[in-house]
């Protein structure tokens, strides 16, 4: 018979406290903290989509000629370009331009002339463009 | 305290709604619609095909136009076309009415109707010997499916592989005289 230095209500008393005492828990145990955390990682995923968003936005680049290369402008440092073309606008009494797009086409090169009331659209010949050149 | 998961739930649902919405066909079509976008069209080369069609040798294709696109898909496109020739400049004045579609950053658009009126003698004789070329040749230019990008809030550039890249800028409103402003 196994002696035990316990009497047997204190025996019975401490295996009773030893199975309704509540485990140890741990912080991610814990419901509120795990959606706590949850919520915050939507948060930060939806906040870099919005920001992905925001760079992915079509926006002009500064200069004012640029060259339109597979649906996306291209700034070209031309300043003979960009005073010829000046000249044919001023000639032709077009507004002052905000941007001069080129983008060559079947027909030779479309020139989109955005100034800030209207849009106008010309399209040149390769030998028009050189000539300009 | 006891809110904050509350607050941060409904802050994360929020925000990523906001980037499917802005993401989403429906906040371009929206940018797009109700909104009459105007361009000006002009074209100095000789065109084969429009000489082909039209039995003349076209120098210049002269176009000032708008285009109305409304949210139930209808569309509206209303120009002045003068066309330069050797001879003369037959005026017309061009209307269609049809749909469009906007797919994945795409417009699609689709004639239902064409009409031609001349605006002057050259393009009263155009329209009676060529109106049904004439037609096809403005059918063939204008349904295609082209990308859409609007480079700010007011200007819209569409463009297509081997066409050429179409500049439209919103029509600024020009407030009328009211009758009031007239009488007195």
């Amino acid at each position: 018979m196994l002696l035990s230095p316990l009497n047997e209500e204190e025996l019975a008393s401490l295996l009773q406290k030893q199975a309704f005492e509540p485990e140890e828990v741990t912080a991610w145990s814990r419901p509120r903290l795990r959606w706590i955390l949850g919520s915050s990682l939507l948060a930060l995923a939806s906040l870099c989509g919005l920001y992905r968003w925001y760079l992915q936005q079509p926006q002009l680049p500064t200069p004012l000629l640029l060259e339109w290369q597979q649906g996306a402008p291209i700034a070209i440092d031309k300043p003979e370009l960009v005073t010829c073309l000046q000249r044919w606008g001023h000639n032709k009494s077009l507004p002052a331009a905000e941007h001069i797009l080129l983008e060559p086409s079947d027909l030779g090169w479309s020139v989109v002339w955005i100034s800030a009331q209207q849009t106008y659209n010309y399209q040149w010949t390769d030998a028009q463009v050189q000539a300009c050149h | 305290m006891r809110l904050l998961p509350w607050i941060l739930t409904i802050f994360a649902l929020g925000c990523a709604l906001l980037v499917l919405w802005l993401s989403s066909d429906g906040h371009l079509q929206r940018q797009l619609t109700h909104r009459t976008w105007a361009f000006e069209r002009e074209q100095e080369v000789a065109e084969e095909t429009a000489a082909l069609l039209l039995d003349r040798k076209l120098n210049r294709w002269q176009e000032q136009g708008e285009l109305l696109l409304l949210a139930n898909g209808q569309l509206q496109f209303e120009s002045r076309v003068v066309f330069g020739s050797l001879t003369d400049k037959p005026a017309l004045r061009l209307l269609i009415q049809g749909q469009w579609l906007l797919s994945e950053g795409f417009v699609s658009f689709t004639t239902s109707s064409i009409s031609f009126l001349p605006t002057n003698a050259p393009g009263k004789q155009l329209l009676a010997e060529h109106e049904s070329m004439l037609e096809h040749l403005v059918r063939n230019r204008f349904n295609r499916i082209r990308k859409v990008m609007l480079t700010n809030e007011h200007t819209l550039l569409l463009s297509e592989d081997e066409e050429a890249l179409w500049g439209l800028q919103e029509r600024a409103e020009i407030p009328r005289p009211t009758l009031a402003s007239t009488l007195w």
